[in-house]
């Protein structure tokens, strides 16, 4: 009986090994990993740790680090009023109208 | 007579937690979790298109947790189950590619009845994924250059051995085969801190 020649896809090793290694970072415990960013150099201790990049901030610069963007502000204006949070800064739409004091004049009944 | 009551199942497991706890769970998860998901994020993402893939990745699983979209069992650690989300996900880029792609069918011929002929997906790996995985293996395998153990190890892991046929094959003493492992998870951990591009 001839020997069976099983090839595996590269997608399908990649796709085991992938697994391999997300299980070694889960399994990872929390001196190895204090250890691997010691070896960065990486400060844990501080939030603007290198290591936080993309989870506590943004890696790639966003347009709003450069520029004063409006229309997220137009955007947001809106959705204070429905979550129910009266904005900071009343628009003159939304400021209380200073009505003038009128004199009310009431019928007197006629005697 | 006795009447047997027949119950309707319950639509709602009782063992999945509600989107609520895991999107507290997620709130609360602490820094050393954080560091984690993001090691396997950076995993997962290795082969696909873009460069800061495995952020939008990551933003996505938290989207699906928040949204109720992925439901975490009860009993399982938040950093296995977006770990799970982060796999199912580039899954989910690479068939959609191919459905976009759309010419890869497997057409099977009946040899006397044509409506008998089947077409169905193909299974083998496009050509521009099957580059693209063989790329991510070899830069894989360049970060334990220094490592001949690790070497063997990982080319045992993906032909789907297990350790200890890992180890049968390569020769490793029990010792030598758990220090290699230890050695690759901290290598693995040092790349997932970074933003490297890849």
């Amino acid at each position: 009986m001839r020997t069976k020649i099983k090839r595996i896809p590269p997608d399908t090793a990649l796709l085991r090994i992938m697994d391999a290694l997300a299980q070694e970072a889960i399994e990872a415990s929390d001196e190895e990993v204090t250890e691997a960013a010691a070896d960065l150099r990486m400060d844990l201790n501080s939030r603007e740790s290198a290591a936080f990049a993309g989870l506590t901030y943004f890696v790639r610069p966003q347009v709003s680090d450069f520029f004063s963007v409006e229309v997220p502000k137009a955007l947001q204006a809106p959705v204070e009023g429905i979550a129910g949070n009266p904005p900071a800064h009343p628009t003159d739409r939304q400021r209380p109208s200073k009505r003038l004091p009128i004199a009310i004049d009431r019928k007197r009944p006629e005697k | 007579m006795r009447r047997v009551k027949h119950r309707i199942p319950r639509l709602v497991d009782k063992r999945v937690l509600r989107p609520a706890q895991t999107a507290l769970a997620l709130e609360l998860v602490n820094k050393m979790d954080l560091l984690r998901i993001k090691a396997i994020a950076r995993i997962y993402a290795r082969g696909l298109p873009h460069e800061g893939a495995w952020e939008d990745m990551l933003q996505e699983a938290l989207t699906r947790v928040l949204t109720g979209s992925r439901r975490r069992p009860e009993g399982v650690a938040i950093v296995a189950f977006m770990a799970g989300i982060l796999r199912s996900l580039r899954a989910d880029y690479w068939r959609r590619a191919k459905r976009e792609s759309g010419d890869e069918k497997l057409r099977i011929d009946h040899l006397r009845d044509e409506s008998l002929t089947l077409e169905l997906a193909d299974p083998t790996p496009g050509p521009e994924r099957a580059l693209s995985a063989r790329q991510q293996i070899i830069l894989i395998k360049q970060l334990f250059s220094d490592d001949p153990a690790a070497l063997k190890i990982i080319d045992g892991l993906g032909d789907g051995l297990t350790a200890e046929q890992i180890r049968l094959s390569t020769g490793l003493s029990t010792t030598d085969y758990d220090s290699a492992r230890r050695r690759m998870r901290r290598r693995v951990l040092r790349e997932g801190l970074t933003c490297e591009p890849r």
